[in-house]
This record gives structure tokens, sequence and C-alpha cells, in this order.
């Protein structure tokens, strides 16, 4: 099968799990609570203001027909009104996702930078002292609950050590005396773009606690499943073809065992990827991290359904896409893929 | 007389596992001299594979060569650290395996693989490895070399990925090739024209080849002596004709009678009965007496040493049963 | 018909085998049976939490405002919180919420994923497609995002916090079993109950089920680790249990207000968290390996 018409049926299957997935939302959103209405218009609702909602939200139409108006509203951005800052929801969330997207592809870059060779050298060099520590560091890092990591990061290396700032995205004198121009919403991108190198550094400074903690379970798995695809790569025999032509074991465990292993760490960290969106909720939360975390989170104590559900179809488009740039990134790398 | 390239000497060879320790290799001793094609024959399991992975200190895990000595150009390879085995590894002595399409590197290009090896052992450009593999894919008589080279080996045909595998080893320079059952996987006709390339390259470059393989057809047709291994030993050994014509070994004779002989007269096809011992459990006396219809109590006790069946010197066989046959 | 049940004897005789050498190579596995220690000792602490501490009521939750704060003392080795209860009261009793919230997730998603799963591995087919599918559709969601979504719908309380994450579980041991079961369906003795007129059902549940158990206990072991973790996420943000019932999810959250001045109220029910799902990943980990016939390799 050509490439594209593979990628092209991929794109076509993720459509289709995309519509299943609105479908999933709207469940939740118009027919599992008891007074969907309310639910729209938040706590302490007027008769006045749930008769409007009913109206708005079609509450009167059949299902049906209330899904139909449900789609073509998302399909036109329209995630609807946050019942706390009154804002329309795609305005707060041009602000909220570009912080939330900078503090998770840092810490997907650290997971990839760690956990990649210390999974190469734990199957390696299987059942030596390097592949235990690899796997207890692989464990611990997984079962860690990272909104208590946070805190004792911030322990550590503020309230002892003084080395970085508890929490934010940058210090307050910093903010007032550098005024950010967002272009992209990422810090690190906007003051580099402006040649703000104070500003860049006081913007990494503040991305390094929470970035690191942030990373800790995409690195677990990272780890986990480098290990594993070396092992069993190292087993095949174009390994001992490799050996028997003399090559250096540093260049078959970093190149020709890796490219073959390393599809499955893509897949791993593609969905950690996404799983660190959510993740990042909590540790927003402790950095002050002015994200899509923060803003989720205060919509769960505000009852703001109508963000939490429209961060949860932002979040699983993501998912859909990038599981979508996976597929593409495989077929690029193993020649062998397009072929199923 | 001329000094062999290659002598195995008393090489025993383990593997430590949790059901118990296999004898994989118990005391095999051969020698293969330049340009000389030597079959190293049995059935799955006897060890042949290990000892040629031995050769070179391949043994894979958890296995360990426990003694012997494997004597190269005056040197002894067991003696010798890894960074000087990577040096004669692809560069002196290269080796292809049975199924070429698992052997090569999948997500890699076949020119890749190739150039990479010879980069490995010579200084060259990139450009020059390129040109010299393209020529020695050109010698090994394949079309459109560039077009190969370009290829994924999962482009190619089974037989095509074994040429290739051949160039990879041959590339170099090597002067021994270790060949294990490098056609079992392949049609036959493609088996033939394999073993005709290999024969021709020990002819045109001198190369001698340790021929491992089940298949006393290919050691028939290409071999000039032979070594028939059973449970980790030799049990027979010497040139090709006068042990398959006069098989002095009761298992060489039972492999003989498993063969299909379409000229032979009609008697049916015998196998063996009984199967290889899996290695954990020691076995007294002779190895193969368990499956031997003519075991005695001797058999039962002592185990046979290697001695000369015939005049000549040169075709040995292990067992007890030669002096009494003439005696 | 006698060979049959010879057959099913031999099977359940070479299971019952199988699963002694996994026992003995399982003791020797010194993480594994550490981590159960260290899974029965929490276990133990929930169940008899109120005499093994010196201030159940406390535990329970009423406030002792008189002693805020105190750090960790003989009287109160783990100190006390905001309201002065001692936080080792806390953590014993909060490992009754979250200890039932990682096995009670597991339970449900086996219960709804394993007949799932078995349903479309046997029928195949459009059964197949449709469960399939459906189960595409929820692991499309990001797990948390979608309990915390689900959560909010259902109302906060404990039970909707559990339901919610196990609803966001099950497609996991629908695609395992539907694997399984999709090999089993082959298998001669299936085959051959199939031959003799037994009825479907019973084909799935004498000799389907029984024989997807046990990857799906492998699994289930380390997934009570993470449903914890989820639990206690969620917890953090303010779903599930109420104050004042203890919680150690919540506990953390209450504690990282006062964390740089008074760590030890929100570190050790963190501490508690962390060695719970360790252990019951390395226990996963552990029954895995011994379970798994391809880590035992054969040489050639």
């Amino acid at each position: 099968m050509p490439r594209w018409e593979y990628l092209i049926r991929r794109l076509i299957l993720s459509v289709l799990v995309l519509l299943g997935v609105t479908v999933i939302t709207f469940t939740i959103s118009r027919v599992v609570p008891s007074n969907p209405a309310a639910l729209w218009v938040g706590p302490r609702p007027t008769q006045e203001q749930i008769s409007r909602a009913r109206e708005i939200l079609g509450l009167d139409k059949p299902l049906p027909v209330q899904y139909i108006r449900y789609i073509s509203a998302l399909l036109q951005g329209d995630f609807g009104v946050s019942v706390r800052t009154h804002q329309p929801i795609l305005t707060d969330l041009r602000t909220y996702l570009p912080a939330t997207l900078e503090l998770v592809i840092a810490a997907m870059l650290i997971a990839l930078g760690i956990g990649l060779p210390l999974g190469v050298l734990a199957g390696a060099y299987k059942g030596t002292l390097v592949d235990a520590i690899a796997r207890l560091i692989a464990v611990a890092c997984v079962s860690m609950p990272t909104f208590w990591l946070a805190l004792l990061f911030q322990l550590i290396f503020f309230s002892n050590l003084h080395w970085l700032p508890v929490s934010g995205r940058l210090s307050t004198v910093i903010k007032l005396t550098h005024p950010i121009e967002q272009v992209t919403g990422f810090y690190l991108i906007d003051s580099a773009l402006a040649g703000d190198w104070e500003l860049f550094r006081d913007a990494l400074v503040h991305l390094i606690l929470p970035a690191f903690t942030l990373s800790t379970y995409a690195l677990g798995l990272t780890i986990r499943m480098t290990r594993s695809s070396m092992v069993e790569v190292l087993q095949e025999r174009y390994i001992t073809t490799a050996r028997a032509a003399g090559l250096p074991e540093r260049e078959i465990f970093f190149k020709f065992a890796l490219k073959n292993a390393i599809v499955p760490t893509l897949t791993v960290l593609g969905l950690s990827f996404v799983y660190s969106l959510t993740g990042a909720i909590l540790i927003e939360v402790i950095f002050s991290w002015h994200g899509l975390g923060t803003y989720v989170t205060e919509a769960v104590l505000a009852v703001d359904f109508p963000v939490i559900i429209a961060v949860t179809i932002i979040v699983t488009v993501f998912y859909v896409f990038i599981n979508l740039a996976l597929d593409w990134f495989q077929a690029i790398l193993d020649p062998r893929v397009t072929l199923g | 007389m001329t000094e062999p390239l290659l002598r195995i000497e008393d090489l025993y060879v383990r593997f430590r596992t949790d059901e118990g320790t296999i004898r994989a290799v118990n005391g095999v001793n051969l020698e293969i001299m330049p340009g000389e094609m030597f079959g190293l024959v049995g059935e799955s399991g006897c060890g042949k594979s290990v000892t040629g992975l031995s050769i070179l200190k391949l043994v894979p895990h958890p296995g360990r060569i426990t003694r012997g000595k494997i004597w190269f150009r005056g040197e002894n390879l067991l003696e010798k650290p890894e960074s000087a085995m990577r040096e004669i590894r692809g560069r002196h002595i290269a080796m292809i395996f049975q199924d070429p399409m698992s052997s090569l590197n999948p997500v890699f290009t076949v020119g890749h693989q190739i150039t990479r090896v010879i980069r490995r052992h010579h200084h060259v450009s990139r450009r020059e490895a390129w040109e010299r593999a393209a020529g020695t894919l050109d010698d090994l008589g394949i079309p459109d070399p560039e077009r190969v080279m370009r290829s994924y080996p999962y482009e190619l045909s089974g037989g095509m990925q074994q040429r290739v595998m051949i160039a990879i080893a041959l590339s170099c320079g090597a002067e021994l090739l270790i060949a294990d059952e490098p056609t079992t996987a392949l049609d036959v006709t493609i088996q033939a024209q394999i073993l005709e390339l290999l024969n021709a390259l020990r002819i045109r470059r001198g190369v001698s080849i340790l021929m491992i393989t089940h298949d006393l057809g290919v050691v028939a047709e290409t071999c000039d002596r032979v070594a028939v291994l059973y449970a980790g030993r030799v049990v027979e050994s010497g040139p090709t004709d006068a042990v398959l014509q006069a098989p002095a070994h009761p298992y060489t004779q039972g492999l003989l009678n498993a063969l299909p002989r379409p000229s032979a007269r009609r008697k049916s096809l015998q196998a063996i009965p009984g199967s290889v011992p899996g290695g954990i459990e020691e076995i007294p006396g002779c190895p193969f007496h368990p499956r031997c219809a003519l075991a005695d109590d001797l058999c039962r006790s002592k185990t046979p040493i290697m001695t000369p069946v015939d005049s000549s010197g040169a075709h040995l066989a292990a067992c007890h049963l030669i002096g009494k046959s003439e005696g | 018909m006698q060979r049959w049940l010879g057959d099913i004897i031999r099977r359940n005789e070479a299971r019952l085998l199988e699963y002694r050498r996994m026992g003995r190579a399982f003791r020797r596995d010194v993480l594994a049976v550490a981590s159960l220690i260290v899974i029965i000792a929490f276990a133990l602490g929930a169940i008899f939490a109120p005499w093994l501490t010196p201030y159940p009521e406390q535990g329970e939750g009423e406030p002792n405002l008189s002693e805020k704060f105190s750090p960790p003392s003989p009287e109160h080795p783990f100190g006390t919180d905001n309201l002065g209860r001692d936080v080792l009261a806390r953590v014993l009793y909060g490992g009754r919420s979250s200890l039932s919230i990682g096995l009670m997730v597991v339970v449900i998603a086996v219960a709804i994923g394993t007949p799932l799963g078995a349903l479309a591995g046997y029928f195949g087919g459009w059964v197949d497609e449709l469960i399939m599918r459906v189960t595409d559709m929820f692991l499309a969601f990001p797990p948390l995002l979608l309990a915390i979504a689900i959560a909010s719908a259902l109302g906060n309380s404990f039970t909707n916090a559990m339901l919610a994450i196990a609803i966001t579980w099950w497609p996991w041991y629908t695609r395992l079993v539907r694997a399984q079961t999709l090999s089993l369906r082959e298998r001669e003795f299936v085959a051959a109950a199939r031959g003799m007129g037994v009825r479907t059902p019973t084909i799935i549940a004498r000799h389907i089920l029984p024989n997807v158990m046990t990857p799906v206990l492998v699994q289930a072991t380390s997934d009570i680790g993470s449903a914890i973790l989820t639990g206690a996420a969620m917890s953090f943000i303010g779903l599930g249990v109420r104050p004042p019932t203890a919680d150690w999810g919540a506990m953390v959250s209450t504690g990282r207000v006062y964390f740089l001045g008074q760590p030890w109220f929100a570190a050790f029910p963190g501490l508690a968290i962390f060695l719970v799902t360790l252990a019951f990943n390395l226990l996963g980990d552990g029954i895995r390996d011994v379970a798994d016939p391809q880590t035992r390799r054969s040489v050639q």
C-alpha cells in the first residue's frame, strides 16, 4: 500500500474516533446529568437562567437534533461561555493552552533526553547493576504522586537550597520591567524572538521545577519501554550479524538496535504527552502556572461544566492527532510499516 | 604440510539455565585448511551453531566457553581481549546465518549496511566504500548493484538477501567464512545457486569455508572434509567421500539412511530412533548409546575416543565397534 | 466424551503444576515478596485503624484545635495537621478510602471489560467491530480528565469518583481479553467443546474465562497502584471523599498550603500513596515475571 493511501486511511479513522468522542462528551454533558441546564449555568442558578439555558441548549428538542446542533457549534470553535469568567471559552483557551504546551513539551524533552539513553543502557546491560538501577528509577517514577513530588522539590530547591523560584512563570520584578510580547505564547520562544535574554533566563529557571516534576511519569514509561524493546531487539539475528562484522558495541546499541527499538518508545511518549496535558492539571496548581490545568481545577471547584467539557475535547483532539503524527513518523522510520 | 588456518582444540561450551547446566559443546576438535570447504554436520541441538559462534566468541548469554583453544593464524582467539576480537570479526573471520531476512537489519538500506562494515575495517571515504560495496555485489553476480544497495532488505528476494549477506561477509576480505545453514531457508533452485556461489568464491578468492549444516546432501556436493557432531562431540571426521561412502559410526550410518537417495536401491527411509539428548544430564559412556542398536556394556560405561578407521589415517570415528569388527 | 473429560482434567492438573512452579519462582523474588508485605501491612493498618491509634476519633475527623501543627513527637510520630489531628491516625484511616478506591476501580473495570473482551474475541464480526470501536473512543480520552468530567456530571461523591475512574479503565481489559480470546478460540479443546454441542455461554464461562484470568490478574495488580494514584489525584483536586473523612490525596491537598513551614502534614500521606503504588507496581512486575512464559527463554 502506498504511503499516502495508508495515511489517508488513518486520517479517516481518526475523524471517526473524534466523532465518537463527541458522542461521549455530548452524553456526559446532556444526558447523564439530571439537570444539564443547571450544570450549564453553574452553581445557584435562578429559574430564569435555567429556562434560558434550556433554550440555548435546545433541551426541548429531541436528542438527535440536540446532537447535531452540538456538533455544528463545536466545528465553529464554539465551546460555549465559561460560567465563572463569562468569557467565551475559546478566548480563554488561547492564553492557557500555550502555557500548558510549553510545560508539557519541556517535560517530554526531559523524559526523552534522560529516559532514552538510560533505557538503552538498561536493555543492553540486562541483569547488571545499571539495569537494576534504571528499573528501580522507572518503577519509582510511575508510582510517584507528582503533586507530592512537586511539594518536595519546592521544599528542597526553593526553601532549603534557594536555587530555583517556588512558582509562577516569571518573577514579579521581571514581569514589570520586561514586558513580554506574546507571539506564540511560549515564553521561552517569545523572549528569544525579542532577543531579551534576561527574560529568557527568568522564564527558563521558572520552568525547571514544574517541567522535571511533570516529566516523571513519562520518564518512567520511556525507560521501561526502551529497555524492554531493546532487550527484544538485541536478541534478533541482525544484531549477531552486526557483532560478527566487528561493529563497536556502542554503535550497535545506540544506532543499529535503537532505530528498531525506538518506535514503541515514541508511541509511549506520544501517549505520555497527552497524559501530561492532564497531569499538568495538578502541577500547574502547585506551581501557580496559569495554563489549562489551573483553568480546569478552578472550573471543577466552581462547577463550571462547559469549561471541563471543552478542555476534555481539546485534549482528546490532541490525542487523536498525536497518534496520527506517530503513525506517520513510524512509517518514515520503519520502511515495513506501510505494508500491513 | 601446510598449517591449518583454524584449529579448534578441546572446546567446551556450557549454558547455565534455571533448569540446569546445558552441555552444548563437549570437547570438539577440528582443523580447517586454507582454501578448504569444511562441513560440520549434525541434527539441530547437537552444538554445531554454538561451535560456529564460539570461533567469533559470540556465544549468546547465558552460554560460556569453559575450556579449549581456538588457534587462528597462530594466535589463540580465546585469550584475545574483546577489542582485538572486534578487529578480527568481519575483517578476518566472517559469518552468515540461516535466515537472511532476519540477519539483515530491517530499517537500514542494504548499501548502508555493507558500507558501514567496509568503513569499520578500512579507512576509506563514504564514496570509496560505496563503490567497493557495489564492486563486491557485482563480483557476486548481482545485477544492478546500485538498485540493490538503495533497497531495504524486505524489498529483496531470499536468495538476493543471502547474496547480500555473503557480500557483507566478504567485503573486507575475510580468510574464513562461517556459513551456518546458509541455504536451509531457501528454495531448492536458489540453494544450488548459493552453494555454487560459495564454491566459486572459495576457488577464486581462496576463502576457507566452515559449512554448518544438517543436510548431508549439501556436504556431499560442496565439502572437502566433514566432521559429524553428536551431543556436542565430533563422532566421525575425514574426507567427505570416505565418510559418506564408508561411514564408520552408527550415528553417521543412521544419518545416511535417513537421507532420500534416488539412485540407491529402493530401501525405505529410516529415521534414527529416539531424539537428540537435551544436554543437561550427563550421559555415561558413548553419548549415542541410548539410540544405538549395537550398544553393549562397554558403550554404556566408557566414552570412545577418535580412532583411525582405515589405513590412510585421515578418516576417524569415535566408536568402540571399530576395533572389534576388524579384530 | 471421556476423551474430552480427560483433556479437561489434564489441563487442570497442568494448570495446578504451573501455579506451583509460579509460586516457587515468586518466593525467590525478594522485591515482590517485600511489596506484598507492604501492601498487607497497609491493608491491616486501614482495617484495624481504630485499635492501632490512640486517637481514633481524630482519625474519623474530629478536630483538636489545641494541638495544631505539632511537629512529629513521641505522642504524634507524624505530627498533627491544621486542625490538630494526629497525622498517623489520619494516614491509617485514609488508607481505607485510598485502598478501597484502588481495589474497587479495578474490580469494576475487570467486571465490565472482561466479558466484553470475551464476547468481541469469541464472536468476531460485527459484535467485535462494535465493541472495539466503542473501546477506541473511550481510549481516546485522557483518563484523568474524563474521570473529572464524569465525576462533575454525576455529582461530587466518593462513589461517583470511583465509578468515573472505572469508566475510563475498562477498555484496557476489553483489549487484553479480546486478544487472549482470539487465540484461545482456535485451540483444540474449545473446538472440541463446540463440536460436542456445548452451549456458547458455557464455553465462554468454562473454557475461555478461566484461561484469560492469569493475564488479567497480572494487569489488575499493577493497575490497583495506578488507580490509587488516580484516585489521589482526583481527591487532590477536590473530587471524591468529602471532609472530614480522611483521604491521602485530600490530605496532601490541604497540607500543601502549609508545606514549606509544616512539611510533615502533607509529607506522610504523600509517602503513603507513593509506597502503596510502588508496592502494587513491583508486585505486578513480579507476578508478570513468573507468569509470562516468554521470560523463560529456551536455548538452542
